[in-house]
């Protein structure tokens, strides 16, 4: 077990009230796996993220949980110590890579000073070490591309200078938020390759957070939905697009269209719309977009069950 | 077996929209003489669309798709070439006889926030078009826009929200009434659905895919998503750099492309079924700048099997094996 989530709660306290982003979610990933974290936009999958490297923006905080990272609580750490585990310990690439490197620094300086922020090396070592981890991300003529500054690179070299500074430190835990949403097909699928060769590469878990289900399928070993803040499903990959369990679950892979899969059929999509933060129906937050629904749905949210070895689902239908 | 799809039948096979050598260019750099370059963004396409169907129009950013879709609109001048509708020379028209051609042209954008205006209701918003054209008698127009209200699975009491107050959906669903006020024949809905939630996306396509059986629409849609344009095309056209690269029947692009370009599009693409990869052309990266007059094949400088030619003479669009057209030499 590399990294253990318990009843991690985040909220974002507004004017308008509570927005509960991150609503007891417990999970656990492991060393050299792959997870992905499914759900739609703001369904509070960010969040998750950004607690588990302690950056979430205020308003927002942790009110209530555990981060366990190799058995040693993460809450409990204070900032100098945190500031080890982020890129140590664990490494984060954004979606958009634009925004996430410094754009008066050279590529090759970026990632420089973060390998000697985690490791006892010169400058020059650090230097030549960089221009290394640009050859291993996949960059062409590494040497002058170190020297560049980020407007100087495209969108795909942009994301792939910007996973080498975040697997410099040598992290065991590599978080990707949607890292590959801002990419066009060809070079999205160039970063996915990248992402897989160097989490066997460097024997990394990967924590890859998305919306895309087609990305979900060809990358995930495990996969946990997330919806309103509350993981819904959580199941081996292969499980999960034979047999999903949880009602938003079946939609959601029914309404994603996939390649060369049913053809002619009409496209199905859930009912309703993703319900504002702020006004969550009572029960289970779904309950007002299911065609199960009951009286019973109404009243508390679901408890998170094992349904079968390795399988949990939070649905009062679901046995 | 590829599973005929239901509104196949709908399409009658005559043209409604031909685009011939259409170009548009934009300017950029230095303002003065010598410094000032050119973007291509259409550079020479050929296009039909038949009556009835619905044709996909896929490709990267920067390919030139969303320009291809406003130039046959006028929406952006073309700077050369031709755009006839149902036999007529759009881009001869003046600028009254536009206005009044575009009645049976519209557009759906892809940001439905940006193209709604914050400041009306949304009654308001269906009706002004209705109005202005003169479509119904005034005292018609209030249930009008009750009946485009339910064409786009809107309840009646939406005519007195605002834009901000509707979800993303809702606000697409709207710009889609609109769209429907005039009674168009033809609609480019340029990614009609990729700035929605994946579970609101295929509500808005079906929406779309009615109109076409059951009002016989025409539609152009471009989008970046080749699994959305698969479920929702009869044709798919594929651009880059400015150029259609290849055309067929839907099933036929995806099962058996022809151009290269295209075959690593599709390869690019997840499948969607876990455990499964397919093997990968590998591109090299796109190098060339902007304004780099095109000479030869425009994908020459990334293609696989590149030969001599492609970088001596522009590939023309034609008629391949399976009904495929495509522009390529070797193949």
């Amino acid at each position: 077990m590399l990294i253990e989530v318990r009843n991690l709660k985040s909220y974002f306290f507004l004017d308008e009230g509570i927005l509960k982003a991150v609503d007891d979610v417990s999970f656990v990933i492991n060393e050299g796996e792959a997870v992905a974290l499914v759900g739609e936009s703001g369904c509070g999958k960010t969040i998750v993220a950004l607690s588990l490297l302690d950056l979430i923006p205020s308003p927002g905080r942790i009110v209530e949980g555990q981060i366990l990272f190799n058995g040693r609580d993460l809450r409990a750490m204070d900032s100098e110590q945190m500031r080890q585990v982020r890129g140590r310990h664990i490494g984060l690439v954004f979606q958009e890579p634009g925004a996430a490197l410094n754009p008066v620094y050279t590529v090759g300086s970026q990632i420089a000073d973060v390998l000697r922020l985690h490791r006892p090396l010169t400058r020059h070592e650090a230097q030549r070490e960089s221009v290394k981890l640009l050859g291993d991300v996949g960059i062409a003529d590494p040497e002058q591309r170190a020297k560049a500054y980020p407007f100087e690179l495209s969108g795909g070299m942009q994301q792939r200078a910007l996973i080498a500074t975040a697997i410099a430190g040598r992290p065991e835990l590599l978080i990707a938020d949607e890292p590959t949403t801002a990419l066009d097909p060809t070079v999205q699928a160039e970063v996915l390759d990248l992402l897989r060769h160097l989490q066997d590469e460097y024997d990394m878990a990967l924590l890859l957070i998305t919306h895309d289900i087609g990305v979900v399928a060809e990358m995930a070993d495990r996969v946990m939905v997330m919806y309103t803040g509350k993981i819904v499903e959580m199941a081996e990959v292969h499980a999960l697009f034979q047999d999903p369990r949880h009602p938003y679950t079946q939609g959601l892979l029914a309404s994603a269209p996939r390649l060369g899969i049913g053809r002619g059929e009409p496209l199905r999509g859930i009912p309703g719309t993703v319900p504002d933060f702020l006004e969550l129906p009572p029960g289970c937050t779904f309950h007002t977009r299911c065609n199960l629904a009951d009286e019973a749905c109404t009243t508390a949210f679901p408890p998170m069950e094992e349904i079968a070895p390795g399988r949990q689902c939070a649905c009062y239908k679901v046995t | 077996m590829r599973v005929l799809q239901g509104h196949m039948s709908a399409v009658s096979g005559d043209v409604l929209l031909e685009v011939r050598d259409l170009e548009t260019h934009f300017p950029f750099g230095g303002r003065w003489a010598g410094t000032r370059q050119w973007v291509r963004a259409v550079d020479g396409v050929n296009l039909e669309v038949r009556r009835g169907e619905v044709l996909g129009l896929v490709g990267e950013s920067g390919s030139g798709k969303t320009t291809l879709g406003r130039s046959v609109l006028r929406l952006i001048e073309p700077t050369r070439g031709s755009v006839r509708f149902d036999g007529i020379d759009v881009l001869g028209l003046s600028g009254r006889e536009m206005r009044r051609l575009r009645k049976r042209m519209q557009v759906v954008f892809q940001d439905p926030y940006k193209s709604l205006s914050p400041r009306m209701q949304i009654g308001q918003i269906i009706a002004e078009p209705i109005r202005l054209h003169s479509v119904v008698p005034d005292g018609e127009v209030e249930d009008r826009v009750d009946e485009l209200l339910g064409k786009v699975g809107l309840e009646t009491y939406f005519r007195h929200r605002y834009p901000h107050e509707m979800s993303g959906g809702q606000r697409q669903r709207i710009a889609i009434a609109r769209a429907l006020a005039l009674e168009p024949e033809f609609i480019v809905a340029d990614e009609p659905v990729s700035a929605l939630d994946v579970s609101v996306q295929a509500q808005i396509l079906n929406i779309l895919l009615e109109l076409q059986r059951s009002e016989g629409i025409t539609m152009l849609m471009i989008s970046h998503d080749l699994a959305v344009i698969e479920r929702v095309a009869n044709r798919i056209a594929v651009m880059y750099r400015g150029k259609i690269v290849e055309v067929a029947e839907a099933g036929q692009l995806i099962d058996t492309p022809i151009h290269p370009y295209t075959q690593a599009l599709i390869s690019a693409v997840p499948t969607g079924r876990p455990g499964e990869r397919k093997p990968r052309a590998r591109l090299p990266a796109e190098s060339s700048s902007l304004g780099e007059p095109a000479k030869g094949c425009p994908f020459a400088p990334r293609c696989p099997e590149v030969q001599g030619v492609c970088r001596q003479v522009v590939p023309k669009l034609e008629r391949k094996r399976g009904g495929h057209d495509a522009a390529c030499h070797i193949r």
